[in-house]
């Protein structure tokens, strides 16, 4: 099962998270980002919207606490993806001293958390923590090398080329979420989706928070309404 | 246009990135074992998850920055469109990949 993480990793989510960073690279050399700051920002902060608004605020120059504060909210929707990750691995089974749990956590990106979702029928326990920890750790080593070739190829590769590896990881993920099994789920990523084309020019990055909170809560109200 | 930060605030600049989204995934860490695996709690973090995730990448795709700010809205939405389109009728994630992902080149490139 590892291996078959692997494998699958290999395919479309590495490259399109690989591409990805490649274009956080260029965006955070551009800010003045240098060498050990970007590999150090993938590795550390891993999860592309905080990681974007790091480099938008740092190339204006913003203070530390005003980062520090972007990326939180950039990035608030982690603590969703890991208490729905934790509980689609069933991770509670295994009881993992707390320095495994927090590597297995700090691995739970979009990517993973999708691909998850997507297996979670497929696969039986044992064997979908496996498939994730392979699944994971390849993905990671994706989206490193991809921040280390974008940080060289930047000023090389046209923007023609870029400008599609960059379009392929929302096509992914938004394709990955919208197959989901259950229905809530299947409503709540069109509501989503749709309610942030609303709110964004009025709230900026708020739209995130406004529109899963409105969302969710609304495709799950739909769903039981529509049982009963 | 670049403002230079001192060594020590590019360091502080990285530790506290890190913490804000650290603090999440411990939070997180933290209260998964406290929620009924079935309960409606579960079910509701799921939904605003799915929302919340699908929400940042309508955000990229219809507002975004950077490279992808070049090319038109529409041939982004069409390239999506289809990808759902086929997604939907046939379930297979690849070809729908691919095929968006070709449409979209074509788009940008000869439209």
């Amino acid at each position: 099962m590892y291996l078959k993480g692997i494998y699958d990793a290999s395919n479309v989510p590495g490259f399109a998270l690989g591409s990805t960073m490649m274009g956080f690279s260029i965006i955070a050399k551009e800010a003045g980002f240098n060498f050990w700051m970007v590999m150090l920002t993938t590795a550390t902060v891993w999860g592309m919207p905080g990681q974007v608004a790091f480099a938008g605020l740092y190339a204006v120059g913003a203070s530390l606490f005003l980062i520090f504060i972007a990326v939180t909210l950039a990035n608030m929707r982690m603590m969703l993806m890991v208490i729905s990750g934790a509980n689609i691995l069933n991770i509670k089974k295994y009881k993992l001293s707390l320095f495994r749990q927090v590597i297995i956590f700090h691995l739970m990106a979009i990517t993973s958390w999708a691909q998850i979702g997507h297996m979670k029928d497929k696969l039986i326990d044992d064997d979908l923590i496996k498939y994730y920890t392979g699944f994971s750790v390849s993905i990671f080593m994706f989206g490193m090398t991809g921040t280390l070739i974008g940080f060289y190829i930047g000023d090389i590769i046209s923007n023609e080329i870029l400008r599609i590896l960059i379009f392929i990881t929302p096509l992914y993920i938004l394709l990955l979420v919208v197959n989901s099994k259950e229905t809530f789920n299947k409503i709540s990523v069109y509501l989503g989706g749709l309610l942030v084309i609303i709110f964004y020019p009025i709230a900026g990055t708020w739209s995130i928070l406004i529109s899963g909170i409105f969302g969710g809560s609304l495709a799950l109200l739909l769903t039981y309404k529509l049982k009963k | 246009m670049n403002i230079e930060y001192t060594n020590l605030e590019k360091v502080l600049a990285i530790v506290l990135a890190c913490l804000a989204t650290g603090i999440w995934r411990l939070i997180g860490a933290i209260f998964y074992n406290k929620i009924s695996e079935d309960g409606i709690l579960i079910k509701w973090i799921n939904a605003v998850a799915y929302s919340m995730v699908s929400a940042v990448m309508m955000m990229i795709l219809v507002y975004p920055s950077g490279i992808l700010a070049n090319t038109s809205i529409e041939h982004r939405l069409i390239a999506l469109g289809i990808g759902i389109l086929l997604m939907v009728l046939y379930g297979r994630l690849i070809y729908a990949i691919l095929i968006s992902m070709i449409s979209f080149g074509i788009f940008v490139t000869y439209l």
